[in-house]
């Protein structure tokens, strides 16, 4: 009650806090996580910590593709908004492939650019070389 | 991996560990928390208490024990009570086969409250 020390009511009102009661109100969450009732009251308990770390690691990717499905959505935009300007012009071309997540992936897409350049380069000399041959 | 207590009785290893289940019918056969901070208090408490705790953490992974097995076993267990009487620094202090069961116990619950927080605190001592 107000004015009376904490000490006091600390002891009038003591009463016997039960775990199992905590336990079976944190079943249910961690049954969303992804446990088994075997696991949660029969199994290793700390199977429990690691299924919650996983669920946050499940999360953040979720939070990230999200994220990168926006990413796409606004570089589709910006290429059709040319449509819609006070002067219609013809909308630029989607990507022709997905943006790279990584070092390594960006690598592999500048390499594939390179060797597609030097192919259409050397297309195109094999093209105008054998024009000039025949003529 | 959960804590443990591992030990060889009469060529037969032994795995001492509480799973939720156990630690439910330890509660509801009346040994709770509050009662094993108040063994300090209350050491006559510890009589019937520590026989009981120490019966139910076989039950996970050895069931078929007895009490009768269960007793015999404790009774041959060295350094039950640690040194905590000696009053050694903190890092030195061994609560023995008692500390560690009593931590045994708790794990089952205290795991679930290792999420951590962001509010960044500091002690007195």
């Amino acid at each position: 009650m107000v004015g009376e020390p904490c000490s006091e009511n600390k002891e009038s009102s003591r009463e016997v806090t039960l775990f199992s009661t905590f336990l079976q109100d944190a079943f249910p969450l961690y049954l969303f996580y992804g446990m088994t009732y075997e696991q949660f009251w029969c199994e290793d308990c700390s199977l429990a910590d690691y299924y919650r770390k996983a669920y946050e690691l499940r999360r953040a990717e979720e939070n990230q593709k999200l994220w990168l499905q926006g990413v796409y959505f606004y570089v589709a935009l910006c290429d059709v908004a040319p449509l819609y300007s006070w002067k219609p012009q013809k909308p630029q071309d989607y990507l022709s492939e997905p943006i790279p997540l990584s070092e390594k992936e960006k690598e592999k897409q500048d390499e594939r650019k390179q060797s597609e350049a030097i192919k259409e380069y050397m297309n195109t000399f094999m093209v105008q070389f054998n024009k000039e041959k025949e003529g | 991996m959960a804590k443990q207590i591992t030990f060889k009785y009469d060529n037969k290893e032994y795995i001492l560990e509480f799973n939720r289940e156990v630690f439910k019918k330890v509660e509801a056969s009346g040994i709770t928390m509050a009662r094993l901070e108040g063994l300090e208090n209350n050491p006559a408490d510890a009589l019937e208490v520590i026989p009981e705790l120490w019966f139910r953490a076989f039950q996970m992974h050895h069931p078929s024990v007895t009490r009768e097995l269960a007793d015999e076993i404790y009774h041959s267990m060295a350094n039950k009570g640690g040194n905590a009487e000696q009053n050694l620094p903190d890092e030195e202090i061994d609560f023995g086969l008692l500390g560690a069961l009593i931590e045994l116990y708790q794990e089952p619950v205290a795991i679930l409250y290792t999420e951590q927080g962001n509010t960044k605190w500091s002690k007195s001592w």
